[in-house]
């Protein structure tokens, strides 16, 4: 029976495991994070107030009663599901991909100057700032980070237009139709004379 | 019955042992196949070890036994040993994803350069940068690598790999709006290339490598196959070729315009159907005397309408099909295999990578008994000497005093010039500028290249791998055009392969695989049988 055999073999192992642990781990090309691909970890049902500031103009949502209702720039009924909706989608958000390695200044990815703040705010008293920047080149996506990270983030320019539209158009409830009186019998005309 | 009983109560512990292996063998196989640690493998491996340390516990003297035991030590031993040696298997593996040398063992030699690149690349005179715009895991790898093999054999290649959305300013400043796009740049120009094969590059390069596409003209009007088409007889794949090779296409109606035009570098004839009109022929005529470039395919028993023409310029068309029963496809005497060439750069790369054409219903072409002064005629392409040239439109049968018999010529080219007075003409057409700086230089001389057939260049054979019919075309347009350098054989997209087999091939391989192996094989057999009897 031959140890020695098995012996060799596993200080080979050994050599080589150690090899790929700590010289080609480390000499890998930059470009994707390990890091987790969420964004915003919170829960939907969490989030009870939204407050987004895009090219100057500002939104305020706050959730009162199971509904949603807006604050700023006026207040007012929201239109139902839309802001669930929109909710459901950035709680929790999650990045198409993470940068590392080696990034260009923030004000290469917009995100020195974001052109859209939002603040989410949770029951639990949790607070989060997202920034977002400019398109990615093929402009499909967005650039974004945290206010208390530098972590960048490229995330779908579908979930960031939604955003957008909270300030550009804003998710009054539409007017409920009031029903028309009922029409009066025209009168009979007398004749003259 | 109380016997019976105590039997079988006494197996539950083994029926036990082996439910628990089988349980433990189905949580694994369950995992591994959903991937998922669910709660249906949790209870499997759950009962499966329940069971089995039931088994072990009322075994206990049996387990201490076996696992103390020689061929437990050895078993343990050998498992280890395999253990081991398949995961350093698996680390030798992630390893060569990330550090390996390729050898190209392929016959087309698929996953080098093609000689095409490697000539152009030896033609740079000054360096060529090159960036590569691909995000992230999307085709880097292979752009890289193509890249590699460009530096490889030219120092003068630059090359750069930027991830777009890791570095947005340097998108921005060369405008990519599309990950995947290569910019290359030559001598203060630019151009974009969209994908990441050889082909796609070495075009770009190309264009910038040429100061001005040459233009080649197709005739029409004669039934001539068509270089927009998309048929199998159509010839849409040798048109994006050309182009590919950064050569202008256009359509030519000798007919409406009365001459052939000033810019046109070279016309091909693919294959005429119907007879030129008189007005027609005299332009073409005109344009040869006059240091013009054609390729003419012609198709057997085609209209004879140009005879006359080729015939001053010392080629003779055969008036029938050329049978080659010795080399031919497979049962199609028809459709001659060209393995012997001449010698012309044309031909150069054929014969030196020994590649096949096929010329399906071909006609002869060869030069006539007496050449005109100041013409040269080379043969390009001939038959094997078993070849004839069949007169009988409805029996391929050689008629001895009626048929040629071969070795038959297929391709010509012809070079030189019919009347020493054409050059010093007034008023004559000034030659073409191919845009390569020659124009003046040689263009003195006619250059014509004569096929006995349109159909080799069809769509359904040019776009064959294993065979040279694009590469003939593509280096007789090449060599009218006067791009010597440029001809060669070009890079090879991949494909499904196709095995064309001629008669002796396909009589070799069915012979010896079907009925001499067998029966070889039989005959050992009986021999041993019979020894030992």
């Amino acid at each position: 029976m031959n140890y020695k055999l098995t012996i060799g073999l596993l200080g080979i192992l050994i050599v080589l495991g150690a090899y790929l642990y700590f010289w080609e781990s480390n000499s890998g090309a930059g470009g994707d994070d390990k890091a987790s691909t969420e964004v915003l970890a919170f829960k939907a049902g969490d989030v009870n107030s939204i407050q987004v500031t895009y090219q100057g103009k500002s939104t305020e949502l706050k959730k009162e009663d199971s509904s949603w209702k807006l604050t700023k720039p006026e207040k007012a009924e929201t239109e139902p599901y839309v802001v669930d909706g929109l909710v459901a989608r950035i709680a929790p958000l999650n990045a198409v991909r993470v940068l590392a390695g080696t990034l260009e200044p923030m004000s290469t990815y917009g995100l020195e100057t974001p052109q859209l703040t939002a603040t989410i705010r949770t029951t639990g008293g949790k607070i989060a700032v997202l920034q977002v920047g400019d398109n990615t080149p093929d402009g499909y996506s967005f650039y974004a980070k945290r206010d208390d990270s530098d972590q960048v983030y490229v995330v779908s320019s579908s979930v960031i237009s939604e955003v957008i539209k909270l300030v550009t158009n804003p998710p009054k409830a539409l007017p409920t139709p009031t029903p028309s009186p009922p029409e009066s019998p025209a009168p009979v005309g007398t004749p003259e004379g | 019955m109380e016997m019976k009983l105590r039997s079988v109560v006494r197996r539950i512990p083994a029926a036990a042992g082996v439910i628990g292996a089988l349980c433990l063998i189905a949580g694994l196989g369950l995992y591994l196949i959903t991937s998922d640690f669910d709660t249906r493998a949790q209870v499997l491996l759950a009962v499966g070890v329940a069971l089995l340390f039931l088994t072990a516990s009322y075994y206990p003297h049996e387990v201490a036994g076996a696992l103390r035991g020689r061929s437990a030590r050895y078993g343990s031993n050998t498992l280890a040993m395999i253990v081991i040696f398949v995961a350093i298997i698996a680390m030798l593996n992630f390893l060569s994803t990330k550090r390996n040398y390729r050898w190209d063992l392929t016959e087309s030699g698929e996953y080098s350069l093609s000689p095409q690149t490697i000539s152009l690349l030896g033609k740079l005179e000054e360096p060529v940068k090159v960036t590569a715009f691909y995000a992230q895991g999307v085709g880097q790898e292979q752009i890289q690598d193509l890249l590699k093999e460009y530096r490889r054999h030219s120092d003068k290649i630059e090359y750069e790999l930027v991830d777009p959305e890791l570095k947005p300013g340097v998108a921005r400043q060369y405008n990519i709006q599309s990950y995947g796009t290569t910019v290359v740049e030559y001598k203060g120009k630019r151009q974009d290339v969209m994908g990441a094969t050889e082909q796609d590059l070495t075009a770009g390069l190309l264009k910038l490598v040429r100061e001005k596409a040459p233009k080649v003209y197709f005739l029409t009007g004669h039934g001539e196959a068509d270089p927009e088409g998309f048929d199998r007889g159509d010839l849409s794949q040798l048109k994006s070729a050309l182009q590919a090779d950064n050569y202008e296409v256009a359509k030519l109606t000798l007919a409406t315009t009365g001459s052939v035009p000033q810019d046109a570098a070279a016309i091909i004839i693919a294959g005429p159907k119907t007879p030129f009109l008189e007005d027609e022929k005299n332009a073409i005529k005109a344009y040869l005397e006059n240091h013009g470039k054609a390729l003419i395919l012609l198709e057997a028993r085609g209209p004879d309408s140009l005879n006359d023409v080729l015939k001053s310029w010392g080629v003779e068309v055969g008036d029938g099909v050329v049978i080659d029963p010795a080399s031919s496809l497979a049962g199609q005497a028809q459709v001659p295999v060209v393995l012997r060439y001449g010698q012309s750069p044309i031909t150069r790369d054929l014969v030196s990578m020994q590649l096949m054409t096929l010329l399906p219903l071909a006609t002869s072409v060869a030069p006539t008994e007496q050449t005109p002064e100041g013409v040269s005629v080379t043969g390009l392409m001939q038959t094997s000497d078993r070849a004839w040239l069949e007169k009988d439109p409805q029996v391929a049968r050689f008629d001895e005093g009626v048929d040629t018999k071969g070795p038959l010529t297929l391709a010509v080219a012809v070079e030189g010039s019919l009347s020493p007075t054409a050059k010093s003409q007034e008023g004559s057409e000034q030659p073409a500028d191919t845009g390569d700086g020659k124009a003046g230089e040689s263009q003195s001389k006619t250059r014509l290249v004569i096929i006995g057939n349109a159909n080799f260049a069809a769509n359904d054979l040019s776009g064959e791998p294993a065979i040279g019919n694009r590469d003939l075309f593509l280096n007789s347009v090449s060599w009218l055009v006067e791009e010597e350098d440029m001809i060669s054989i070009r890079a090879k997209e991949p494909q499904v392969r196709t095995v064309f087999l001629s008669n002796e091939q396909a009589n070799f391989v069915f012979f010896t695989s079907v009925i001499f192996l067998p029966l070889a094989v039989l005959a050992v057999g009986g021999v041993v049988w019979w020894n030992r009897r």
